[in-house]
């Protein structure tokens, strides 16, 4: 019997396996759209357990105070000048243009309370979270992928070191306690430089702006300010340190690493602002 | 000294951001509006229209209680408020709804009622609900007077519309104004007249006054004159009757003659004064154009107005004087600066300056001697600093808190930034000039803080050419260029009498 | 010391290990020797916990190290001082600060004595006088040895080497095989060593286990796999040895 001549597109019974077919286009876009939304999943999880793992390991000794230290000083301190640039020149912008439209109505005395407002509820949290992402996300990233893929990890293991109690319980405080911290920071700077805008810019009247923006803000929006900070702080720590950590692939997997984690980070805080803004009214 | 510097740091912004929020917390704190320090009372309302939780509740413009929340119940809002416990609320109070600007914005006014109520306790009802003119009801009455102007203005176009209209109308107004031009001249040829007549009466009542002030014996003496006269004048009155109506013909016809004649050529005269009278007051020939040119009044009004505008801005154009002198440090001598600034606008002006500069000018001299004997002339390039008196003539405008400079600063061109803080009380100044001097590689850069103290007095410190190395003159020793430090003062004062001195000054 | 029982392990579709056996006496040093990419690594890994086998036991001191969890396998880890490839040395940390690292995770001393014996165990591999420098103004080679330094300073029962002559010239490569012997003999240590050297292997080696493909084909002492009949042994000894 001559088996070449038996020509067959799938499986047949002598073993021959033909070619498997390729997927029709619309199942490839639904393994792709799956794959991405299974991939979103699992980061999801992957950093919630390493969250969980990070607080377990938070109240056990030793504790690494100096670790702590030097993280809160990078990214709070270190963080503190962009963060109030950024909030002086928000302000500024924002009153300018704020009071362009309300000399339209002739109520230039709600540019104070407007600004303070969108400062305390929503600008501060964000942009503060935004710019440490930048800074501090993106070296703590880039720093634990580059330890992990040189087997530093591996070396403090091999130690009798735990590495998550040794390096990422340090980040992940650091950007919970800082990024409030620089909230509040974002904010003097930013009704300052809406002051100079309106009172010493545009005329408006000193008193009114005070009386007007202390009547309108309350205790609840500088609260929101701090909760949105420290939710914030949180998400973008675990994600720059859970990419960081599990990085792979050398050098270009390290900053595909970072590169992911800003992104997943910019998307965390848009997202927790929304819920976090729902959950408190 | 890195381990105790970072937890200090930290500690820093950690005590920072926590008194920002602490000083927040206490500013936006509502004083006395705390679950404590209020009670809450409801009131219902056929209309809550502009009405929300926050708004205001206040009682002769002070705030003392806000809205806490705004249901519905029935037909009516349910509107709870918040009120102060140091309110005397009483069970009759009132409270009336009020609109605070065009935006639509509402506030109750609290009226709290009189001591003869029982007071109001925590839950209790305001039961009287004022509404008053809203900014609806405004609207429609304005709205009224705005449909009954509109029918005013319609007939009145009607009558007034039209070329017919605009023709009539412009007739109107030209005869008004010849109307008013001929009473103009009238009333001016009256005034003349009656200013003649009054200073003839003048005249007149003078003499008398000064006869009857006179001797009663000398009056006695004129009155007898007078009698005599008269009885003369009488004769001759007598014999010229008879003289006229009588036979002595010939020489008296030519007497008449002559008189008539005389009386002629006074007529005709007259008649020419009428006639050059008449003429000026027509406007015609010379003298009536320049008293009746209607233009030239009008030229002569404006240069009158330009006059008194040029007057206004010399007037309002500041002038300022000021002396400053700065002890330089490294130097070791003294910087003097005469400045006067010219202030047309309060955001911008001239500066002049004077400077006594100790670092002086660095010339380059190439000295060529001639040896005695043979040989090529030796040319030799010597620096020479010598001190001189530097202008400094710049422009500036101010932006906010800052002005900005350009022009020349101690002799090269240079441009300026200033900032100003607290009230104008504090400037920071920077200059950088001298861009093009080769043999150093930095422009001058300066950097100057000016505090002003009292009314006329201000102290300063900086530093001068920060970026360049410190150069001396090798025979004075004397510092040429390079970074110094320096600390001084001045005096300056707006002085009024300059502004005579200061005639004609362009002003853009 | 150290007993590997049908150890297998894949990476998604890789089977990397596919059953090892092998068997490590105190006192001794093991030569695990193969080509690049046999797996060897990834065995080494096995030994100190660091990867979890698909199925298999491997017995630390009697003890199956396999279930045991972070806590546990922290005491275990005390036991063993490993030499990374590229020596794994913290980038942040001064010479110094890296090697006095596990004592000060591990033990309580004063700072002089942290200091004294930093510098005996630096002078052991043969350097001086390095330790304020960091890693980055360092060598390969002077890495590696800084790596070995840190690896024996608790004064471990066991020591790992992943290819450590691996990118060293002749002389360092000489010098680091008479480290492992000295280490045996002066510390009494248990060396597992991955290479791909034969020569070194030969010559500190009391017992080698040959791995091929994911298994460990021939294991013994040295003179007994000069004369091996396997054909993978044979192919990788003719290298050093010339053709047989």
């Amino acid at each position: 019997m001559n088996t070449s001549e038996f020509h067959s597109a799938g499986g047949d019974s002598s073993g021959h396996a033909g070619r498997p077919r390729t997927p029709g286009a619309l199942v490839q876009a639904l393994e792709v759209l799956g794959r991405s939304v299974l991939g979103a999943l699992e980061t999801l999880g992957g950093v919630a357990t390493l969250g969980w793992q990070v607080a377990r390991w938070a109240v056990r000794r030793p504790y690494r105070v100096q670790n702590l230290f030097a993280q809160l000083d990078f990214v709070g301190v270190g963080s503190t000048f962009i963060v109030g640039l950024t909030g002086l020149f928000s302000g500024m912008v924002f009153a300018h243009q704020s009071s362009r439209a309300f000399e339209m109505f002739d109520a230039e005395s709600l540019v104070g309370p407007t600004v303070a407002l969108v400062l305390t509820r929503e600008l501060a949290p964000v942009f503060s979270a935004l710019m440490v992402t930048m800074r501090a996300g993106s070296a703590m990233c880039t720093e634990l992928g580059t330890m992990r893929v040189t087997e530093q990890v591996d070396a403090l293991e091999t130690m009798a070191v735990n590495p998550i109690q040794y390096l990422l319980v340090p980040r992940v405080i650091a950007g919970l306690v800082m990024v409030p911290l620089l909230t509040m920071v974002f904010n003097a700077a930013g009704i300052t430089g809406a002051y100079a805008v309106a009172v010493l810019g545009k005329g408006v009247s000193a008193g009114t702006f005070i009386s007007r923006t202390q009547q309108w803000v309350d205790p609840e929006d500088l609260f929101e300010s701090l909760i949105k900070g420290a939710v914030f702080g949180l998400a973008v720590s675990l994600i720059a340190c859970f990419k960081g950590y599990y990085a792979s692939g050398g050098a270009k997997g390290v900053g595909q690493a970072t590169t992911e984690a800003m992104v997943a980070s910019a998307l965390a805080i848009v997202v927790l602002d929304y819920l976090v803004g729902v959950l408190l009214h | 000294m890195t381990k105790i510097f970072t937890p200090l740091r930290v500690g820093l912004l950690v005590l920072a951001a926590g008194a920002i929020l602490f000083g927040a917390l206490t500013f936006v704190r509502k004083g006395g509006l705390g679950e404590k320090e209020s009670i809450l009372v409801y009131a219902y309302f056929r209309d809550a229209s502009g009405l929300g939780p926050k708004s205001r509740v206040q009682i002769a413009g002070i705030q003392v209680g806000e809205i806490v929340d705004i249901q519905l119940e029935g037909l009516r809002a349910k509107v709870v408020l918040r009120i102060r416990r140091d309110v005397d609320l009483r069970e009759d109070a009132s409270l009336a709804k009020r609109s605070e600007s065009l935006l639509g914005d509402y506030l109750l006014d609290l009226n709290p009622g009189t001591p003869a109520a029982p007071p109001m306790e925590d839950g209790g009802e305001i039961k009287r609900v004022l509404d008053q003119q809203g900014m609806e009801q405004l609207m429609g009455s304005l709205t009224t007077i705005a449909a009954d102007v509109q029918e005013v203005t319609h007939a009145l176009r009607i009558a007034l519309g039209g070329e017919k209209g605009a023709a009539s109308l412009q007739a109107i107004v030209g005869n008004l104004e010849l109307i008013s031009h001929h009473m103009n001249r009238t009333m001016a040829d009256g005034e003349v007249r009656m200013a003649a007549i009054l200073r003839n009466v003048e005249l007149v009542t003078d003499q008398v006054r000064n006869l009857t002030a006179g001797d009663d014996a000398q009056l006695a003496r004129i009155m007898e004159d007078l009698e005599h006269i008269t009885r003369d004048t009488r004769e001759v009155m007598g014999t010229v009757r008879q003289a006229v109506s009588g036979a002595d013909g010939g020489e008296l016809d030519d007497g008449m003659a002559s008189v008539k004649q005389s009386l002629q050529r006074l007529d005709n005269a007259l008649a020419n004064v009428e006639e050059v009278t008449r003429k000026v007051r027509d406007g015609e020939g010379t003298l009536g154009k320049l008293v009746s040119d209607e233009r030239l009044g009008q030229k002569l009004g404006e240069t009158v107005e330009d006059v008194a505008d040029l007057a206004s801005r010399l007037t309002q154009m500041q002038v300022e004087v000021g002396i400053r002198s700065d002890y330089l440090l490294s130097q070791g001598a003294a910087k003097n600066f005469l400045q006067l600034r010219l202030i047309p606008k309060p955001d911008k002006y001239y500066l002049l300056e004077l400077v006594d500069d100790p670092r002086g000018e660095t010339q380059t001299v190439i000295v060529t001697s001639n040896p005695p004997s043979d040989g090529e002339p030796a040319t030799q390039v010597q620096r020479i600093n010598r001190e001189t008196i530097k202008i400094s003539a710049q422009f500036a405008k101010r932006y906010y808190f800052s002005t900005l400079r350009f022009g020349i600063i101690e002799n090269t061109g240079g441009v300026g930034a200033d900032l100003h803080f607290l009230d104008d009380a504090v400037a920071l100044k920077l200059d950088a000039f001298n861009f093009t001097v080769q043999a150093l590689r930095y422009p001058r850069l300066r950097a100057t803080l000016r505090i002003q103290a009292l009314d006329h007095l201000f102290v300063t410190a900086g530093v001068d050419d920060a970026l360049n190395r410190q150069v001396r003159d090798s025979v004075t020793n004397q510092l040429v260029a390079g970074r110094d430090f320096f600390v001084g003062a001045g005096v300056f004062f707006t002085d009024d009498d300059l502004k005579v001195l200061v005639p004609v000054v362009p002003i853009p | 010391m150290i007993q590997v029982r049908g150890l297998h392990k894949s990476f998604g579709s890789q089977h990397v290990l596919t059953g090892i056996d092998l068997d490590i006496e105190e006192g001794t040093t093991c030569v695990i020797l193969g080509g690049s990419g046999s797996g060897k690594t990834v065995l080494m890994k096995h030994m100190i916990g660091l990867l979890k086998p698909d199925r298999g036991e491997v017995l630390v001191d009697g003890e199956d190290i396999v279930p045991m969890g972070p806590e546990e396998l922290e005491r275990v880890r005390r036991k063993f001082g490993m030499v990374f490839q590229a020596a794994a040395l913290f980038d942040s940390m001064s010479v110094y600060e890296n090697v006095a690292f596990p004592l000060r995770e591990h033990r309580r001393i004063s700072e002089a004595e942290s200091r004294e014996i930093v510098r005996q165990k630096l002078e052991i591999v043969g350097l001086r006088n390095v330790e304020e420098k960091f890693p980055a103004d360092l060598s390969g080679g002077m890495r590696k040895r800084v790596g070995l330094a840190r690896a024996i300073v608790l004064e471990p029962k066991i020591v790992l080497y992943d290819e450590p002559t691996t990118g060293l010239d002749p002389i360092t490569t000489d010098y680091v095989d008479e480290m492992i012997l000295d280490a045996k003999r002066k510390l009494r240590v248990t060396s597992v060593v991955i290479s791909h050297d034969v020569a070194s292997a030969f010559k500190v080696a009391d017992k080698i286990a040959f791995l091929s493909q994911g298994r460990i084909v021939q294991q013994g002492p040295p003179s007994e796999l000069r004369r091996s009949e396997h054909p993978a042994v044979k192919l990788f000894l003719q290298t050093w040895f010339g053709k047989m």
